[in-house]
């Protein structure tokens, strides 16, 4: 078989195709796929840009890790703050309360007609007694 | 996820923010107070800093109702704001409680405290003089002598 016989030859095979089946057809297909798959470079989740900082590019191990480490640090961050602003309340309340309870008091000794010297004096007292008796 | 851990993050310098806004907020400094709230709190501006945030609170709310008392009220609350601020915790409880025992008291014996105080001061006063009359000295010495009856009892002054 000369050189342009065989060349003639593979022409007529590749103008009329090989006769494959839809089956093996979809099984190449998927073979294809497959092995694209496999040798798919991970594409980079972020990139960071900036003058003199290149590019710094996260994949394959290390942005799964990622994927698990930054929204559970985010989790754990939000849960403390969640319990300082709770706890930052609770002291807020119990400020409020105390002061409330003794604003009241404290304005009525304070404008009061007895002067404050008045609560404070035990004979005084003792001569309230004395003298009710 | 980037954008959502932002999110996050910020979310969280906001809730700091408003806590510290909060803790700000119940304990504030002389400076922080309104020019009617140093008005009215003047007396105690020199131990303002020094007070808790309860107090501090306790404070505002009595400048509060301030402009809501009559006139004697409120001289009053301002000769006597200086002299309570400067008593020991145990004896601004102590007066609270004799304040509450007072006010169970059937009201004509309340209305006539003031009237009751005035005259065991004119009998102390009374008393003081003879005594000074009898060892020869001023009243007043005699008075520092005998002790300081109308001043707080020794018991309840920490120090």
């Amino acid at each position: 078989m000369n050189e342009s016989l065989f060349a003639s030859k593979i022409k007529k095979t590749l103008d009329t195709g090989l006769d494959i089946g839809p089956g093996a057809a979809a099984r190449l297909k998927a073979a294809r796929e497959r092995a694209l798959e496999r040798h798919r470079v991970p594409a980079a989740e972020f990139a960071l840009t900036g003058r003199g900082m290149g590019v710094l590019r996260v994949g394959g191990v290390a942005q799964s890790w990622l994927r698990i480490l930054v929204p559970a640090a985010c989790l754990i961050a939000a849960a403390i703050g969640l319990q300082q602003w709770q706890e930052t309340r609770q002291a807020a309340r119990f400020v409020a309360q105390q002061a409330a309870e003794i604003e009241e008091v404290d304005t009525l000794v304070l404008t009061g007609d007895l002067p404050i010297k008045a609560y404070l004096d035990e004979d005084f007292q003792s001569w309230l007694k004395q003298a009710s008796q | 996820m980037a954008k959502a851990s932002l999110a996050i993050a910020l979310w969280l310098c906001l809730g700091t923010s408003l806590a510290f806004a909060q803790t700000n907020k119940q304990s504030p400094s002389w400076a922080q107070l309104s020019a009617e709230q140093q008005r009215i709190l003047a007396p105690i501006q020199g131990e303002w800093n020094k007070l808790d945030p309860v107090r501090k609170r306790k404070w505002l709310g009595i400048a509060q109702r301030y402009p809501k008392m009559t006139p004697e009220e409120q001289e009053r609350l301002q000769r006597r704001m200086q002299e309570w601020v400067t008593l020991t915790p145990e004896q601004r409880r102590a007066a609270r409680e004799k304040y509450r025992e007072f006010e169970l008291l059937p009201q004509e014996e309340r209305q006539a405290m003031r009237q009751k105080w005035d005259q065991y001061k004119e009998e102390r006063a009374a008393q003081d003089a003879s005594k000074a009359a009898a060892t020869g000295k001023p009243a007043e010495e005699a008075t520092a002598a005998s002790g300081p009856a109308p001043n707080p009892p020794a018991s309840l002054i920490k120090q």
